[in-house]
């Protein structure tokens, strides 16, 4: 008793005073662990840097460095030898840009009518169907790209067999739930008051939700751009099996055509021998990796502008080239620059704005919100199409396939006897273990360099490495897997180096929602904190963080679920027979995903049908873990009251 | 903000839940105390090696893909047991890990070890080669080698499938060839211009494949699927791909009976003695396994009757229809 009482007389004493070394000592080591995991990024892109590097040596001392970026013919073996990489880049850029008009504008709108103008009940219905999209197998996308959307282009466009459009519209799916999610928590987590301003002036709900929630959230529609960006510069199996695999210089989206990805993956994969035509692969993915950089570089920029209003403070000589583009870039987000101006810094702008004499009549006005609203639930309506169409096939081909036997016996090479359970086994051993990486890095990163670095040169070059990390495609995660985790940590191809790809490639997704989900908290929470007495980690710790949630659960979820639909990354090192399932982390594994893909490569007709079965299981899968996640989000967003 | 706490407090105990009964559930499975061993490369050899894996009893194999150079990559640096390989082991695999590449001889062993590991090649079966036409194509039933020289390759190519030599009269007029076939990532693809093309591969190739001239008539596919499928929907179309994809789909594509000059073979199991396209499909070891080795019994059992059944099953060929030596053979070394 009396030690206790003892013991508590200075504990007391030490959390009054708020200089108490001892308090420092637990918030600085706190920091220190934000701050190394969100440096940890810069080891695994050096990692990458790396394995590219190493791998394209015999290539660059080889071939002329002007020779590879402007030859136009790309036929890199040692008879030929023609290193023109503009073919790959032109294929690239026609599916992911193409990708990108299509899910702009339709993700945007869907976004803005889920936030803004949808039911609490169709929202909840339909935010986490969009989600699950994510999780589905890339190459599920493929073969519905090509029996489905190619035949359509040929029949009526005369395009051939393989074309870019059918690619396009598929990649566009594809990377329509990570638009529509981050863009949708990123506008909800707008302040409700500046809703209700704009209304109380006489906007309409249209004028509102485009003129002021748009701009306001601007910073995260552009995150989610940027990540669907970098998945669809990433993107290999729909393009290798919709779009061919010819490197051709064309825009011609009824064409053929291969990007550069594509090419990585065909020959790190593939049975040619070691030599130029590999090493020009990893060259390729040198390349790519300095143009995602370059085009994060660009938008981190254009963000800041968009925000600040002002110009970043750089070197002169930075200055002067990057004011070029800034300048471009102003005049097209002048407006949305200015209504965030208003915003940020002055309230009474906005009436003098709003209250300005305008020539529309009120009931054009309302007409034009009709229109609007109209249109972008029409937006809804086609992702919805999508998304029956592309589930309906799926489960059309293997609901027939699912069975107790299916579900409990082990894989075999006889379709009669096979079943999949040490798989499923393998696939939630890897989600939990990317899940018990991924969390903890990707939020304490986030929170890291949101609340506690300064604008310094080294925190906006970790947040463009961290970008960059989503667009590497992801046969050079696995690469890069074998080449450091397999190999060089003697980790082998185990449930571990397994996860830690998977984290790499999933941590992207969960900084960048988490950073926005963090920037939508508003400054006042903290200040009021701070106020009484707060420390900076309690700030955050009991304030923002919770308050922060639903949008940390959106990146999770969207991570794993990407994650866990991957190929790619784990080619090199899953099992695709096992006698029996993964005891420990060292073990060896077997997964969906990969399953999916060998078996539908398998010329007999019954493994088609096990890997549509297959699919099924694991969407199911995904369903139930995110079932959970978006429980706690829509808990905590009905709780939310600003 | 209590709620939202516990419910993650939740989640974290739901998560670790699931782990848990999976491990008891996995506990009560397995716990056998049999060798483990690696076996991992050519994505033709994956069906095959899943097969003998699974029907192999005394040793625990994990089978991986990822290509031939992978598996032989992975063999070269000790990090898996067998490396599977549906081409011969050539002097950049040496050299990619840092060892002599002329110590590689062209028949795909090698005289010296590299890094403590001396590849040993087994030819565990054999794959053959289907040329394929769309089944209501009447006119291109059989081709030799100078017919198929000209509809691949960049030599004076045909355009339509009149100009291909002794064709003339056959061919409908106004038909335009159209190649589906393998990518030049793949072995199939290397193996048929080997074939085709003299000195292919060498620095007085005679010509160039016609994917290489990118003119969309060889519309390439990593998928030898979706090639069956485009041949299937495409009256003027060819291509070729492994056998087993016909055997499974015998009515989606018609095979063309090839010859090297005026011999026409018919593609089938039984006369691949004669047909003039099949490849190897080897397995690469360290070294001969000693006899109390689980790999030396693992190889036996592969090359054994039992084991060798399992081919055809797959969609291979076995290696007795092609030379009863190699068996007998090989099973001497073990």
């Amino acid at each position: 008793m009396k030690d206790k009482i003892l013991g508590k007389k200075p504990k007391l004493a030490d959390e009054g005073n708020p200089f108490s070394l001892k308090f420092n000592f637990k918030e600085n080591l706190i920091v220190i662990l934000l701050f190394i995991s969100a440096s940890i990024a810069i080891f695994f892109s050096a990692a990458i840097i790396y394995t590219l590097f190493s791998g394209s040596y015999d290539f660059f001392s080889e071939v002329d460095l002007i020779e590879f970026l402007t030859g136009t013919i790309w036929v890199p073996t040692e008879i030929f030898r023609a290193f023109g990489v503009l073919p790959i880049l032109s294929g690239t850029i026609l599916i992911a840009g193409g990708a990108l008009l299509i899910s702009i504008p339709l993700g945007i709108s869907a976004a803005l009518f889920l936030s803004e103008f949808a039911s609490i009940r169709l929202r909840s219905f339909v935010k986490p169907i969009i989600e699950i999209l994510a999780g589905i197998p890339s190459i599920v996308y493929g073969f519905f790209a090509l029996m489905f959307i190619s035949p359509i282009f040929r029949d009526y466009f005369g395009a051939s067999y393989f074309n870019a459009a059918s690619a396009i519209i598929a990649v566009a799916i594809m990377i329509m739930p990570i638009i529509i999610s981050i863009s949708d928590d990123a506008m909800k987590a707008i302040p409700n008051h500046l809703r209700e301003t704009s209304l109380a002036l006489g906007a309409t709900r249209w004028e509102t939700s485009t003129r002021i929630i748009m701009p306001a959230a601007s910073s995260g529609i552009i995150a989610s751009i940027l990540l669907g960006l970098a998945r669809a510069l990433g993107e290999t199996m729909v393009v290798v099996l919709a779009a061919g695999s010819i490197a051709r210089l064309t825009l011609n989206p009824f064409d053929e055509t291969m990007t550069m990805s594509a090419y990585i993956a065909k020959v790190a994969t593939g049975d040619i021998p070691p030599g130029l035509a590999v090493s020009a692969g990893f060259a390729v993915g040198l390349l790519l990796f300095l143009i995602t950089y370059v085009v994060n570089t660009i938008a981190s920029r254009v963000v800041i502008q968009i925000k600040t209003g002002t110009t970043v403070k750089s070197k002169k000589k930075q200055k002067q080239k990057i004011n070029v583009l800034i300048r471009i870039f102003t005049k097209i987000k002048e407006k949305i620059t200015i209504s965030i101006v208003f915003i940020r810094e002055n309230l009474s702008k906005i009436r003098f704005k709003i209250l300005k004499p305008r020539p529309v009549s009120l009931r054009k006005r309302y007409m034009k919100q009709k229109i609007g609203i109209t249109l972008i639930g029409g937006s809804i309506i086609i992702a919805a199409i999508f998304l029956v169409l592309l589930l309906g096939h799926v489960l059309s081909q293997g609901i027939g396939g699912i069975n107790i036997t299916f579900l409990t016996s082990y894989p075999s090479w006889i379709p009669e006897k096979a079943g999949i359970f040490p798989i499923i086994i393998g696939s939630v051993y890897l989600m939990v273990l990317t899940l018990a990486f991924t969390a903890p890095l990707g939020v304490g990163a986030a929170i890291y360099l949101n609340e506690f670095a300064k604008d310094t040169r080294y925190t906006r070059f970790l947040r463009r490495i961290i970008q960059n990390l989503a667009g590497v495609p992801s046969i050079v995660f696995g690469l890069m897997g074998v080449t450091i985790f397999v190999t060089l940590f003697q980790f082998g191809p185990s449930l571990l180096s397994g996860s830690l790809i998977l984290t790499i490639m999933a941590l992207p997704i969960v900084v960048v929602a988490t950073e926005e989900a963090l920037k939508s908290v508003p400054d006042s929470f903290r200040e009021a904190a701070k106020g009484v007495g707060s420390t900076k980690w309690q700030v955050v710790r009991h304030h923002v963080l919770p308050n922060a949630s639903p949008g940390i659960m959106t990146g999770i979820i969207l991570s794993i679920s990407r994650a866990i639909g991957e190929t790619a990354p784990i080619l090199f090192i899953v099992s695709f027979f096992a006698k029996s399932a993964p005891t420990g982390i060292f073990d060896s594994f077997m997964a969906l995903p990969a399953q999916i893909f060998y078996w539908t490569t398998q010329p007999k007709e019954e493994f088609h049908v096990l890997a549509a079965s297959t699919i099924i299981v694991l969407l199911i899968i995904l369903l139930a873990m995110n079932t959970i996640a978006i429980i706690i989000r829509q808990r905590a967003q009905a709780k939310r009251d600003w | 903000m209590v709620v939202v706490k516990n419910k993650m407090l939740k989640t974290l105990v739901i998560s670790c839940a699931i782990i848990l009964s999976a491990t008891l559930m996995t506990g009560c499975v397995d716990n056998n105390s049999l060798t483990k061993l690696t076996q991992t490369g050519s994505s033709t050899v994956l069906p095959l090696a899943i097969a003998w894996a699974e029907e192999f009893d005394e040793a625990t194999i994990s089978v991986s893909g990822g290509g031939s150079s992978h598996g032989i990559n992975f063999l070269l640096t000790k990090q898996a047991d067998l490396g599977d390989a549906s081409r011969l082991l050539k002097s950049s695999d040496y050299e990619k890990v840092g060892c002599n590449g002329d110590s590689v001889n062209s028949d795909g062993t090698a005289s010296a070890a590299c890094n403590g590991v001396l590849p040993t090649k087994w030819i565990v079966a054999y794959d053959m080669l289907a040329v394929v036409v769309n089944p209501e194509n009447t006119w291109a039933t059989q081709l030799n080698y100078t017919q198929l020289y000209e509809i691949f390759t960049d030599d004076n190519p045909a355009i339509e499938w009149r100009d291909v030599s002794g064709l003339n009269e056959i061919a409908p007029e106004g038909a335009e060839i159209e190649i589906y076939a393998p990518d030049e990532a793949s072995g199939t693809y290397d193996y048929f211009f080997e074939e085709i093309i003299p000195n292919w591969g060498k620095d007085d190739q005679q010509a160039n494949t016609r994917l290489e001239m990118k003119n969309s008539i060889y519309h390439p596919s990593a998928d030898d699927n979706v090639i069956l499928n485009a041949i299937k929907d495409n009256v003027n179309a060819i291509g070729f791909f492994g056998f087993a994809y016909y055997k499974e789909n015998p009515t989606a594509v018609k095979p063309v009976d090839i010859a090297e000059d005026n011999d026409y073979q018919e593609a089938s199991f039984e006369n691949v003695a004669n047909y003039p396209m099949a490849r190897p499909l080897h397995i690469y070891t360290d070294g001969v396994p000693a006899s109390d080795n689980v790999i030396n019994k693992y190889l036996t059992y592969i090359l054994s009757e039992e084991g060798q059944d399992i081919v055809p099953e797959v969609g291979y060929v076995r290696l007795s229809l092609v030379d009863v030596n190699l068996i007998t053979t090989q099973l001497a070394l073990l």
